[in-house]
């Protein structure tokens, strides 16, 4: 049983400062399965923190009242005792790895409490047959993808035996079928009686996992639902909530979409692109449209991020880009093109908003950047530093740079993983406005709530190749949709010919 | 005070990390330079600017006895793998002086961050030394590469003063290095909250 | 990313420390003015142990660019004279030099597991304080060059591109350019890789286990033997 008792908590020296958690008290009992869930920056992930000993003894602050599993107390103890309970498995799959090879880690946390040799392995064994990892063992992990890493996480967080789990956004980055296997994963633990936490945005997958939802609003606990009366939700209240959908079966197309124009055309003949000598992606033709807000849909490794890379010129390839006959070679595509990456740390690199969003233009118009930044609601953030902003102000800033620099071909990689539905609604606001000036819009992206509510079109890339092209009409919603739910696979037509008429 | 300056767990894992960038970094800007000539023998300079920002992060993040000397075992190692063995006693030998000021300024002055740095930054002509104590077999080793010639130049060009001249040229991109970083710092880095 | 794979069990496979001392001897004589022979069978002897490791990627590479430089070496530089000669031999023996160097440093690093590193050098009461900073510089170099791709595509679709244009028209600028988000993804992630190992037991004073034996076998024998008779030779001489 975990009991938090009266727990407030704030990040730094300043007790008014409003990112942490204030006066919560919750019990959990054990086996219990619980959701924390609530608007991005609502305390979810403090309390995580508070649960697995994080906080205080590694995240400093001001701390207040008492966090016990069954009689021992949390904050009093080491870390180093609290990780035998608690496991912790957590957002950033690069991030969360100590050793280089998969069976180090998973041996890691037996290792570091001294287990002996022959027990660790036993339990090593136990834990990837347990999750199906057998062909994950004896692998570097910086060549698993971010669903693979996920579940190596949660299995060498199972080795150590604890009782209790606790996850922090274990979803976020991770595509349709990593999602089903990760909810197997908590199904198992579910069924071997161990106590789940669970902070996360995205709920659908945890449907007959859950047994109970807390929602959080600025650091204190707000609402307790029981099951019955989450699933029974209606989609009014979830969007007020700003929480993401329950079901993907009763996700509604966004009404007005973008017209679909049908003027220029861009057209991709014979693209060949190799890694290490093996091709990696071919495409023999493919017409897109002027105007197309594009989703990029498809497991992960199957070459999407690649035929993203192809668009815009940045990845060495094979093969001819045209638009209208006039062809259109890789330089120039590149000068044309912008890339909105996953981490939008890595694209800041200036010291205010308005410097940011000029750099790179030729003409710098101080006037017509700042007319985007009203746009984009940031016109009093102008001189502000761009690393000090919240993780959406940063996406925004990167969007209105590729604005300002007239960019034809915007590419985003997963702008929605994280985000809670209100954000994600904003996002989407921002790419379509983009797209309006842009020739071309393609996101590479996992959230099928995103793709009804911005797209118009979707290209399914699987094995390398494109399986599938169609309009986000009303087929096409049913088709995209049942590929989410059942996870579908597509078999490429390798001869293809893919365009839209 | 003592517990605060104490080296953590959690310490030692950032400074594995900045290590690992510091390393690599330097390796490409040797690797950038070390083809010309000329500007190999500006490599204590152009290593001391381009360092720099790495250590001033690296030690405000980290204001801890020992953060200093750690980094300083990593470049000594590395750098004595060349072969230059000296290069890792005078590394060790340029992070134990690079801590000491640091902690003259009880490891929260900027300024004296920015002298420790001077000094670190001396790290990067480590190599050289073999000009003063084997410049006999490394002039030997040369001819076995490139002809008696250019051998004769490099000697022309770089009598035992020489060292001097490095030793200067690596406190001045120290210098600059640090400059630099501290500005990084009060530019980007406070602002962004990371320290 | 390339192939890292590690293997644990199979005919030889070196201790950490063997792997270490092996890195020092070739880089410590590589310089000191060897014969083309000696050369080639310092070579030899580390492709052996790379193929040994299962590494055969990693010993193509090496090899063949290895083979090509020593061929133009052998045969067709005598035949050249003047400055193309001179350069012709600056291009093949010095950049050569390092081949041995790049191979066993990357012998020691693809096939070191995080865990046998520390036990190895726990075993030699090396500090804490140097295991753990090792340990994670180790798992950290991959992660830079991650990092390092990402910045730099983002860079060239900004038009600020580390070329050697921008390099030289405005170097302290490119140079922030690259240091500002290299440094703050440098800082995130190390914060969250140390929450990470400290949630699971990281800073236990129990004496921690290690799945692989670590100790010194006949083959680290042989190659330390090896080691001292090389370094012996070229003192000697």
């Amino acid at each position: 049983m975990i009991k938090i008792d009266k727990v407030s908590f704030f990040y730094g020296e300043d007790a008014k400062a409003d990112n942490g958690i204030r006066d919560i008290s919750l019990t959990i009992r054990t086996g219990e399965f619980v959701v924390l869930c609530g608007k991005s920056g609502c305390g979810k992930t403090t309390l995580t923190r508070i649960i697995n000993g994080l906080i205080p003894h590694f995240y400093e602050g001001q701390l207040t009242g008492t966090v016990h599993i069954n009689d021992y107390e949390v904050t009093k103890e080491p870390l180093a005792k609290t990780a035998r309970k608690v496991g912790s498995v957590f957002q950033n799959p690069r991030s969360q790895f100590f050793n280089v090879d998969t069976t180090g880690e998973l041996a890691f946390g037996c290792e570091n409490i001294g287990i002996a040799v022959d027990e660790i392995w036993k339990r090593v064994e136990d834990a990837t047959a347990k999750f199906e990892l057998a062909h994950l063992r004896k692998r570097s992990i910086f060549e698993l993808s971010g669903g693979e890493k996920q579940r190596i996480a949660c299995a060498s967080v199972y080795a150590v035996h604890p009782d209790i789990f606790v996850l922090d956004e274990p979803s976020s980055n991770l595509d349709a079928p990593s999602v089903e296997k990760l909810r197997q994963v908590l199904q198992k633990l579910k069924e071997e009686g161990k106590t789940i936490v669970i902070s996360e945005h995205r709920l659908h997958y945890l449907a007959g996992l859950a047994d109970r939802f807390i929602y959080m609003e600025n650091g204190r606990i707000t609402y307790t639902f029981r099951a019955e009366e989450m699933w029974s939700m209606k989609e009014r209240e979830l969007a007020e909530k700003g929480l993401r959908c329950l079901n993907i079966k009763n996700i509604k197309k966004h009404e007005d979409g973008i017209e679909r124009l049908t003027g220029e055309r861009l057209s991709i003949c014979s693209l060949v692109c190799k890694y290490n000598g093996k091709p990696v992606l071919e495409v023999p033709e493919l017409c897109l449209h002027k105007g197309e807000i594009l989703a990029i849909i498809g497991p992960n490794g199957a070459g999407k991020s690649t035929f993203a890379g192809c668009l815009c010129g940045i990845i060495k390839h094979r093969g001819r880009f045209d638009i209208s006959g006039k062809p259109i070679r890789a330089m120039e595509r590149l000068k044309n093109s912008y890339m909105v990456m996953q981490d939008v740390n890595h694209q800041l690199f200036t010291e205010s908003v308005l410097d940011e969003v000029t750099l790179g233009a030729k003409d710098k118009d101080a006037e017509e950047a700042k007319a985007v930044l009203a746009e984009l609601e940031l016109e009093n953030r102008e001189d502000s530093h761009p690393l000090a902003l919240s993780g959406g102000q940063k996406q925004r800033v990167a969007i209105a740079g590729a604005m300002c620099t007239g960019k034809q071909f915007l590419i985003y990689d997963e702008p929605t993983s994280g985000l809670d539905f209100i954000s994600m609604r904003s996002t989407c606001r921002l790419i379509r406005k983009a797209a309006k000036s842009a020739f071309l819009s393609a996101i590479i992206t996992h959230d099928i709530e995103f793709i009804l509510e911005c797209c118009t079109a979707v290209l399914h890339i699987s094995g390398g190749t494109v399986c599938d092209y169609y309009p986000l009409d009303e087929a096409g919603v049913n088709k995209v949709k049942d590929f989410f739910i059942e996870g579908l696979i597509c078999t490429p037509a390798k001869a293809g010919r893919w365009e839209q008429l | 005070m003592s517990e605060k300056t104490k080296l953590k767990s959690k310490d030692l894992i950032v400074a594995g990390a900045f290590a690992a960038l510091y390393v690599v970094v330097l390796f490409i800007t040797v690797g950038l330079t070390g083809f010309i000539p000329v500007l190999y023998l500006m490599a204590p300079l152009i290593l001391g600017v381009v360092l720099g920002s790495i250590y001033m992060l690296y030690v405000t993040k980290v204001p801890k006895r020992g953060a200093i000397f750690i980094l300083a075992v990593a470049v000594g190692l590395v750098t004595s793998m060349g072969g230059v063995w000296l290069a890792g006693v005078w590394s060790l030998l340029c992070g134990l002086i690079a801590e000491l000021i640091a902690y003259a300024g009880k490891y929260r002055s900027r300024k004296l961050y920015i002298i420790s740095y001077m000094v670190f930054a001396c790290t990067g002509m480590g190599p050289f030394w073999l000009l003063v104590f084997a410049k006999e077999a490394f002039l030997q080793a040369c001819l076995n590469y490139y002809n008696q010639d250019y051998v004769n130049k490099l000697d022309a060009l770089t009598p035992s003063w020489f060292i001097f001249v490095l030793l200067g040229l690596a406190l001045i991109g120290g210098l600059i290095g640090g400059l630099l970083g501290n500005k990084l710092l009060k530019k980007h880095f406070e602002k962004a909250g990371v320290v | 990313m390339e192939t890292a794979i590690v293997f644990q069990r199979h005919s030889i496979h070196l201790d950490p420390r063997t792997k270490f001392l092996l890195l020092f001897t070739v880089g410590g004589v590589i310089f000191a003015n060897i014969s083309r022979e000696t050369e080639i069978i310092i070579f030899s002897v580390l492709s052996i142990l790379t193929i040994f490791e299962h590494q055969y990627r990693t010993f193509l590479r090496f090899g063949s660019v290895f083979a090509i430089m020593m061929l133009v070496d052998i045969f067709v530089a005598p035949h050249l004279s003047g400055a193309l000669g001179a350069a012709v031999l600056t291009l093949v023996r010095i950049p050569r030099l390092l081949i041995p160097i790049c191979l066993s440093s990357t012998l020691l690093i693809r096939t070191t597991t995080v865990s046998e590193f520390i036990a190895a050098f726990q075993k030699i009461h090396v500090s804490e304080k140097l295991i753990i900073p090792f340990s994670v510089m180790f798992r950290f170099i991959p992660t830079v060059k991650e990092e390092w791709c990402s910045i730099s595509n983002a860079m060239r679709f900004r038009g600020i591109g580390v070329s050697a244009l921008n390099m030289l028209t405005r170097p302290m600028e490119t140079l922030e350019y690259v240091m500002v988000p290299l440094l703050m993804s440098t800082a995130t992630i190390s914060g969250e890789l140390a929450a990470a190992s400290l949630s699971r037991g990281l800073d236990s004073d129990i004496r921690r286990s290690c799945i692989t034996q670590v100790k010194l076998g006949l083959a680290d024998y042989i190659v330390i033997l090896g080691a001292v008779v090389l370094v012996a030779e070229t003192v000697v001489r």
